[in-house]
């Protein structure tokens, strides 16, 4: 086939249209067919009961509280050592041979797998020091999980600070850790909380480790203390979804629905939060 | 009271105390996987793992050859590369090039909110949505199956390889992409002729990334591609991969130091290897190619 | 030339990664009069400078080989955070922190232990800045509301909240208006009764306008130092004559 050159070019920019267009009718297919299956299992009853035998009586009480709980626990030990990590890769070790080594370490532990992490915390955090199957393993393992996420984006948005302030600060005879919490983490703020909002947003997500370490997917009861067992929302959604009988299923999608919100809640603050961040450094 | 030069030092060294953390971490899963593999290999060969062309370590007579999974994982890695590879690199050239800001506003925002949604989201979809929708035009098909976890795996990595291969065309110089629009080049001839070898090593190293990405997931495949570890090349029957065979075992009642808790650790260790190597394969083609400029 | 000396360098010799950016410097800086520092760009004024208060200590393979003193001391052999804090800068572009203006001034007294009466050296600072009338009502706004000049001044006010010793000024008006400019050299002469300023500039009228010593540097060299009226009226070496008759630079 000898196509003109102009009709190449057309032909081109189509495909790559068509292409494009995938990932929007995937998103669109996707929410619409969650919603469709969902929106009838929707009611009060979805947060006010535990699991249970009958689709009729079940509800993701457990998981709420659960992932909760999680989520919790793991932003207070996740954010403190991920930004103070972040600092120290960005501004103490750049130069130096161990800094050098720890940021390659941070990019390849940012692709191990999470199921990965799941065996990690299965045998340090469950077996080792045996905390069991409870809350303070799975958070203490998600934190490992969400920590390279967390530098990354820390260490992004200080390299974001122009160094003039920096200067500034320093030719008043400040310290570094001065200049460091005095100027550059304040004006980091915005782009590491946007960075910390979308790693908890992905850490309510997972699933897989959370099995590893030994999270249950039938459980009424709420969590009292961190060393209480507990199930999360995906965990209950997994469940329901994989028993055959179509209103567990549905069942599942309405909880899918919560937690979709629930991420997209996140994401839009995180953006929101960023956007502002941008604007605020553009004065 | 500490003096200002005091706190420096305290501060320094509690900030290096924290980024040792993830060096730890580092030891961490390297000693726990290697542990339990230690012991599980002392009890089965290793060749026999490595080899073997069966999989039953929850079955009388158990056997243990890993390949069946392998296999399952690597048909999920393979239809999904079909599917996300093309998809992402034409969505980036016609972000890049060709789109205006108001068509770039929806895709860019449905791209991310896409790679936020939750693995077992997906998981839900190919099961109840794909699954029934390839029956129309495979009635053959299995309800669990490669081929519907493999479709929405693509979908899931093809956030991550659009927004790799976008950035990586942005960062061909402009003086490059406008010479050769000035030799009278239409936009086809520069972006296949100029543009994408220019960013080649980067999109390379991309899909690497998101091979690498799809070889981890987990859920979606969980949930889809079922539980039955054969040495199959048909994507319409039931599977099973790596992960989802450490995810069956974990909600089983397997007890602590038993064969299956070990094969858990053997298998993990396999594919903590594969992803290591394939995110250090991503690392050496984006510095080796920088240096061939 | 009298006075004391505040500032000196004996033979000193700076380098970027080998490559050598100041030769066989020896200069003086004396107390309560203004030095100006000129020469086409890339001579080398900036590094001098900056190395005053060893701002060049974040330049990555930069060294220097001789001593600089100030007040007869070695400053490598002092607690750097407590020469900067005795040997002040104003840089090039106005840097206020992305906070208030009160906030501004008030940092670097704070991060020293200054707790109280920040309320007047507040309002003493920016007096000492002539930027006090235009901001008084509104020191707990956006320091980035203030114009370009207004910043410059603040970042002043800054510095002199901390009685400095000296204050380095590098390019000061370099980003302003002919109009803020103006001010703020009329403002360098205001400093000078209580001040050692040591300014940059590649412009010629200014280091005449407010300088009493002037130092000529080309490539590196120091070609010339002396009292700015002479330099300027009667310059010992050619290439300084030429530069001031604007054949280069």
């Amino acid at each position: 086939m000898n196509l003109s050159k102009k009709n190449q070019e057309k032909m081109f920019k189509f495909i790559c249209l068509i292409f494009t267009s995938f990932a929007v009718i995937s998103l669109v297919v996707l929410i619409w067919h969650i919603l469709r299956d969902g929106y009838e299992w929707l009611r009060p009853e979805l947060f006010t009961e535990f699991q249970s035998r009958f689709p009729r009586k079940a509800g993701i009480k457990a998981g709420v509280f659960g992932t909760i709980w999680l989520i919790s626990l793991t932003a207070f030990f996740s954010i403190p050592l991920g930004i103070a990590s972040g600092i120290y890769l960005e501004e103490y070790g750049k130069k130096g041979k161990i800094g050098k080594i720890i940021e390659v370490n941070v990019t390849n532990l940012a692709g191990v797998p999470s199921i990965v992490y799941g065996l990690l915390g299965l045998a340090l955090f469950v077996r080792l020091l045996d905390f069991g199957g409870s809350v303070l393993s799975g958070a203490l393992t998600l934190s490992l999980l969400i920590m390279p996420i967390i530098i990354v984006t820390t260490r992004e948005a200080i390299k974001a600070v122009p160094h003039s302030i920096k200067y500034a600060a320093y030719s008043l005879g400040a310290r570094k850790y001065q200049v460091v919490f005095g100027h550059v983490l304040p004006t980091a703020m915005p782009g590491i909380v946007t960075g910390i909002i979308l790693a908890l947003a992905r850490a309510i997500g997972e699933t897989a480790p959370l099995i590893i370490v030994g999270a249950l997917a039938y459980v009424t009861f709420i969590p009292e203390s961190p060393m209480d067992e507990f199930t999360v929302m995906p965990l209950q959604i997994y469940n329901w979804a994989s028993r055959p009988q179509e209103d567990f299923h549905k069942l599942a999608a309405s909880s899918i629905v919560v937690l979709l919100t629930i991420t997209f809640f996140m994401n839009f603050v995180a953006v929101l939060i960023r956007s502002r961040g941008q604007k605020r450094m553009k004065l | 009271m500490f003096s200002s030069r005091s706190i420096d030092k305290i501060v320094s060294s509690t900030l290096f105390l924290c980024g040792l953390l993830s060096i730890l971490t580092t030891i961490g899963i390297i000693f726990a996987l290697s542990k339990e593999s230690i012991t599980f290999f002392s009890k089965v060969p290793v060749w026999e793992f490595l080899l073997g062309t069966s999989w039953a370590p929850l079955l009388e007579p158990k056997s243990f050859g890993v390949l069946p999974l392998v296999l399952g994982t690597m048909m999920v890695v393979f239809i999904s590369s079909i599917i996300a590879i093309p998809t992402g690199v034409a969505t980036a050239i016609y972000l890049s090039e060709y789109a205006s800001n108001r068509v770039k506003n929806i895709i860019r925002p449905s791209l991310e909110i896409l790679a936020g949604i939750p693995t077992i989201v997906y998981g839900y979809v190919a099961l109840t949505l794909i699954t029934p929708a390839l029956k129309i035009l495979f009635p053959e098909i299995e309800i669990f199956n490669a081929l519907s976890a493999s479709f929405v795996v693509g979908v899931m990595i093809l956030p991550m390889i659009s927004s790799l291969c976008y950035d990586a065309l942005r960062a061909v110089p402009r003086d490059l992409r406008e010479g050769a629009y000035a030799l009278g080049g239409n936009s086809f001839d520069v972006v296949a002729k100029i543009m994408v070898p220019a960013a080649a090593s980067r999109i390379l190293a991309a899909f690497i990334l998101a091979i690498s990405r799809a070889i981890g997931e987990t859920m979606a495949v969980t949930l889809a591609a079922g539980a039955n570890p054969q040495l199959t090349f048909s994507p319409l029957k039931s599977i099973q991969t790596m992960t989802s065979y450490i995810v069956q075992v974990s909600l089983g009642d397997t007890p602590v130091g038993g064969i299956e808790y070990l094969t858990c650790f053997a298998v993990g260790s396999l594919l903590f290897v594969m992803t290591l190597l394939m995110n250090s394969l991503s690392q050496v083609v984006l510095v080796r190619f920088q240096k061939i400029k | 030339m009298s006075g004391n000396v505040v500032i000196s360098t004996k033979q000193v010799n700076m380098f970027y990664s080998g490559k050598q950016a100041i030769k066989d410097v020896t200069v003086n800086v004396y107390e309560n009069l203004v030095t100006a520092i000129i020469g086409p760009s890339g001579c080398g004024k900036s590094t001098l400078l900056r190395s005053f208060n060893r701002m060049n200590d974040f330049v990555e393979g930069f060294s220097v080989h001789g001593d600089i003193l100030y007040r007869g001391q070695n400053i490598n052999a002092q607690d750097v955070t407590e020469l900067r804090k005795r040997v002040g800068m104003v840089f090039q572009r106005p840097n206020p922190f992305p906070k208030t203006i009160y906030e501004n001034i008030t940092w670097g007294p704070k991060i020293h232990g200054r707790k109280d009466n920040l309320d007047e050296v507040v309002e003493d600072s920016l007096k000492r800045a002539a930027l006090w009338d235009e901001v008084k009502d509104r020191l707990h706004s956006f320091a980035f509301s203030l114009s370009g000049g207004q910043q410059q001044r603040l970042c002043i006010a800054r510095t002199v909240a901390m009685k400095p010793d000296v204050i380095l000024m590098d390019e000061p008006c370099s980003a302003l208006d002919p109009k803020s400019t103006t001010r703020i050299e009329d403002l360098i002469n205001d400093l000078k009764k209580e001040y050692t300023i040591v300014i940059v500039t590649h412009n010629m009228q200014q280091a005449a306008r407010v300088s009493d010593h002037t130092a000529f540097f080309y490539e590196g060299e120091m070609v010339e130092f002396g009292e700015t009226d002479s330099i300027f009226t009667n310059p010992k070496k050619k290439q300084t004559e030429d530069y001031i008759t604007g054949r280069f630079g």
